[in-house]
């Protein structure tokens, strides 16, 4: 079940040269995550924000975490939880 | 030359792009539902499917022919987008993409086929780009046209490739069931068979006007489907005809009588309407409200005026016309608000009141394009749920039929 969090968070990314980024750790509840694979990612807009939006796991969790390219901050928006 | 057209179907889109996310959903029977209270099943995964699961079922009846069914909430952003990046794919092969829907299109490769060598190719192609950067699988059909490719991509499912060619028409058809065909319903074929029409072969061979007789100006398009016929062209977006009308309908989380309720309704579908239209540069002079009853008895109504309009309260205001106009018998669920006869101009107004109104209108969308959806608003929708929860049939990647969803 996937369980909405809607916050701020640190992330540590790698933005490549083809316009792409990748997300591979972030920091939450003072607990760091290491990003084993991002499992699908996409765009959306809310209004003239660009949000980049990655399901990611630690290997264990299921994460949604999200980049506004507009504010260049980093929420965590979802956890997958049994 | 003959023309070669292929049409490509994600396969169970919904379901797949969920499986994707979510890698311990593979292989498990999955079901996507909308988030509201009334929802149904709008995709439900392969393993679902061989559990006789459809689409349209509700969850009860998905739970009840498969005990471990797992419900997922769409996402409609992801699904957009990934349906936006598909068609990009299909856009590197040829200008002459057809978007049917949010997880099918038509490509007409005629003029694509010696710079990608084959038809064969150029699916095998798309099959690998979709498949490498999304995760996903689609089922392509070529043939010489439309009817026939759609009919080739629903014959291997998952992850086929079929390829009609002219000298395997006349065969194929023969014994293929009517109810194949895409434009062959449920109620066409029960009428075809109460006539002795079980196949395409049937079909074609039956009296074009005994058709025309029983089935009016449709006989002579059901004779040629019949003999695997289709002149229809493969119409790009950017060749499609202008819209006829913008419009926005919602089922509702429950059954309203109330009147108060259901004029906060219409103001919210007034609004939609009215941002979409302003956005696109058009203007109407009908609106056309619709109501569904409890019963799914459905109607609609419309009302003209003489100038064009485009603002969401002259939207309302004739919506309310039309609503008190009628005498409701039931319970609402579903309610529409339209705004047709467009031209693609806005009138200048002529009086500093209406002036003063524009410029506020102007300012609420600019601050809505900025900030997202019902940023500002009117006072009396702040408590109801904002935008589009579905993704409509007719969505299109770009353009005024680019509807924005939550």
């Amino acid at each position: 079940m996937i369980t909405n969090i809607d916050e701020l968070i640190k992330v540590g990314a790698v933005f490549g040269s083809e316009k792409n980024m990748r997300p591979v750790w972030f920091i939450w509840n003072r607990t760091r995550y290491d990003i084993k694979s991002v499992t699908y990612s996409w765009m959306s807009r809310e209004g003239r924000a660009v949000t980049y939006n990655f399901s990611v796991t630690d290997g264990k969790t299921l994460y949604e975490i999200c980049y506004n390219a507009e504010t260049l901050s980093w929420k965590l928006t979802a956890v997958e939880t049994e | 030359m003959d023309r070669i057209i292929m049409h490509a179907d994600i396969n169970a889109f919904f379901a797949s792009v969920e499986q994707q996310c979510n890698p311990a959903l593979k292989g498990k029977p999955v079901a996507v539902i909308g988030s509201r209270k009334r929802t149904v099943i709008t995709t439900a995964s392969y393993e679902a499917r061989a559990q006789g699961v459809r689409t349209g079922m509700n969850k009860y009846e998905g739970k009840r022919f498969c005990p471990g069914l797992i419900f997922i909430v769409g996402n409609n952003r992801k699904y957009i987008d990934t349906s936006t990046r598909i068609i990009s794919i299909f856009r590197d092969y040829t200008p002459e993409v057809d978007v049917f829907s949010i997880d099918e299109a038509f490509l007409d490769i005629t003029g694509s086929l010696t710079l990608f060598k084959g038809a064969e190719n150029i699916a095998l192609s798309i099959k690998k780009r979709i498949k490498d950067s999304l995760g996903l699988t689609c089922s392509i059909g070529i043939a010489p046209n439309r009817l026939l490719a759609k009919l080739a991509s629903g014959l291997e499912k998952p992850d086929g490739l079929v390829i009609i060619k002219q000298h395997e028409i006349s065969g194929l058809m023969e014994t293929m069931p009517v109810g194949k065909l895409c434009g062959i319903g449920g109620k066409i074929e029960a009428c075809l068979k109460a006539i002795g029409i079980i196949t395409c072969g049937d079909l074609g061979r039956y009296p074009v006007d005994l058709l025309k007789r029983r089935f009016g100006i449709v006989g002579e398009k059901l004779h040629n489907m019949g003999l695997g016929i289709d002149n229809s062209a493969v119409i790009s977006q950017e060749k499609e005809e202008d819209v006829k009308s913008v419009g926005h309908s919602m089922t509702l989380s429950k059954d309203i009588s109330d009147i108060k309720s259901i004029r906060r309704y219409l103001l919210q579908l007034s609004e939609m309407v009215g941002r979409r239209a302003r956005r696109y540069g058009y203007s109407g002079r009908t609106v056309v409200l619709t109501v569904r009853y409890k019963d799914f008895t459905t109607f609609s109504k419309r009302s003209s005026i003489q100038k064009y309009i485009n603002n969401s309260l002259d939207i309302y205001r004739i919506s309310l016309g039309i609503l008190g106009s009628l005498r409701l018998r039931q319970a609402v669920r579903l309610l529409g608000v339209g705004l047709t006869n467009l031209v693609r101009c806005s009138q200048m107004p002529l009086f500093i009141e209406n002036e003063k109104y524009d410029k506020l209108v102007n300012s609420m969308d600019m601050i809505n394009d900025r900030y997202g959806e019902f940023t500002v608003t009117y006072g009396a929708l702040l408590s109801i749920s904002k935008g589009s929860g579905v993704i409509s049939p007719s969505w299109r990647p770009a353009g005024v039929r680019r509807v924005e969803v939550e």
